[in-house]
């Protein structure tokens, strides 16, 4: 298991743990999409997408 | 003028689909999560892209045909040169049609070019059709690589395993990845924007220079992380893909650093290009050229990157030569920090080189 579900593991039973990091990681990836990458980013339309 | 790679809206829509499929993968039974996924793959790309869909699923069908029922020793030579030659052209044709979306189409030309080349050479335990498609339409890599080996795939198949270990390790490395990709190449950019006006008045050749430098490092944490992505969302599958990154800016040396870099595309261009030229021609220096002029040219088929393709070998030939001379450091950390530097300088310099001796053969 990671180091965060370790000290997770801690404090909360398995099954919340695992909620608990399913929220974190939720909270990150939409974090990261919405805020992180720029609107001009995001509308590019050429990318090197292995072209 | 160097290749660039981004998080942009058609990357994010790739890996929600990703995402979808690993949650196919957990929930269906284990014959048929990954078939699933090369569905999805197929369904998600052609959505993005109907072209690159066709040509992946025609070029797949045919390659696999080939291998499967092509049965004849003789003139398999022919068969296997002549389809990797049209599979080149398609790829080099795709970059002139910029009227066109193409997704993925220089990792999957070269998945394919492997696959017959190990046939050709009698060493490809051969795949089924459906084995073919879901190893060519697996959704985390389409993206931006890695370009995985069809054995290391099939052996990942098999020992398949989705367990709470993985799923976690594979979520932390992929939003990692994500982060990475996002923020550090922006924070760059924004970094070479303010000093831009600083060395505007600065010799063309030295601005060229440091724009180099900052393009090698955005590049780097671009792509080093989508890999981490990639990897990441194949681990949520249960599935470990061969890496693309060791650390390499902590290389020793020029030659250290293309065994670290990119690792599965110089792995493939050794094994396809390098070895059987040199093993024809007696001259691993022909086989170093050619070897890094496919390098180049699989990024943009560009005059750029032909001279790219020659200062790079130039570096690597340079290393050799100095290599046999005894080194006068002793100490391990300077000797690493220097070799550290001079790799950084000497591929920050590729940009500034290049352009101005194209500058002087065009004028």
């Amino acid at each position: 298991m990671t180091p965060l579900y370790n000290k997770l593991a801690r404090f909360f039973s398995p099954i919340m743990t695992r909620v608990v990091m399913v929220t974190i990681y939720s909270t990150l990836l939409i974090t990261i999409v919405l805020f992180l990458i720029t609107r001009t980013q995001f509308e590019l339309i050429y990318l090197d997408l292995g072209r | 003028m160097v290749w660039g790679k981004a998080i942009t809206g058609a990357s994010v829509y790739l890996i929600l689909c990703s995402l979808l499929g690993v949650v196919f993968v957990w929930t269906l039974p284990r014959g048929i999560g990954l078939n699933v996924v090369a569905i999805l793959a197929l369904i998600s790309i052609s959505a993005l892209s109907p072209a690159s869909g066709l040509w992946l699923v025609c070029t797949s069908l045919i390659t696999v045909l080939i291998v499967r029922h092509y049965r004849a020793k003789k003139f398999r030579g022919i068969v296997v040169s002549s389809y990797s030659i049209i599979l080149v052209f398609l790829l080099f044709a795709s970059r002139e049609m910029s009227n066109l979306f193409w997704v993925g189409g220089a990792y999957f030309t070269l998945r394919h070019l492997h696959v017959l080349l190990e046939w050709w050479m009698g060493r490809l335990q051969i795949p089924t059709i459906g084995e073919y498609l879901k190893y060519n339409l697996f959704l985390p890599v389409l993206m931006a690589g890695p370009i995985h080996r069809l054995d290391n795939f099939q052996r990942q198949v098999r020992r398949q395993r989705i367990t709470a270990a993985n799923i976690f390790n594979g979520a932390e490395r992929a939003l990692f990845g994500l982060a990475q990709a996002v923020v550090v190449p922006a924070a760059l950019v924004q970094l070479q924007m303010a000093s831009a006006a600083y060395i505007e008045s600065w010799n063309l050749f030295l601005q060229h220079w440091i724009e180099g430098g900052f393009e090698w490092l955005q590049l780097f944490f671009s792509f080093a992380g989508l890999t981490s992505l990639a990897l990441g969302l194949s681990l949520m599958m249960g599935l470990k893909i061969e890496e693309n990154f060791n650390r390499p800016w902590a290389a020793r040396n020029l030659i250290d650093f293309w065994s670290r870099w990119h690792m599965t595309l110089s792995n493939w261009c050794r094994d396809y290009v390098f070895y059987p030229i040199t093993a024809i021609t007696r001259l691993p220096i022909i086989g170093l050229l050619m070897a890094m002029l496919a390098m180049g040219l699989w990024h943009d088929s560009s005059a750029y990157y032909v001279l790219w393709a020659v200062w790079q070998s130039l570096g690597i030939f340079m290393t050799h030569v100095a290599l046999r001379f005894p080194s006068a450091l002793r100490s391990g950390h300077l000797k690493q920090i220097i070799g550290a530097v001079s790799v950084y300088l000497w591929l920050s310099l590729t940009k500034p080189v290049v352009l101005q001796f194209l500058d002087l053969i065009t004028i």
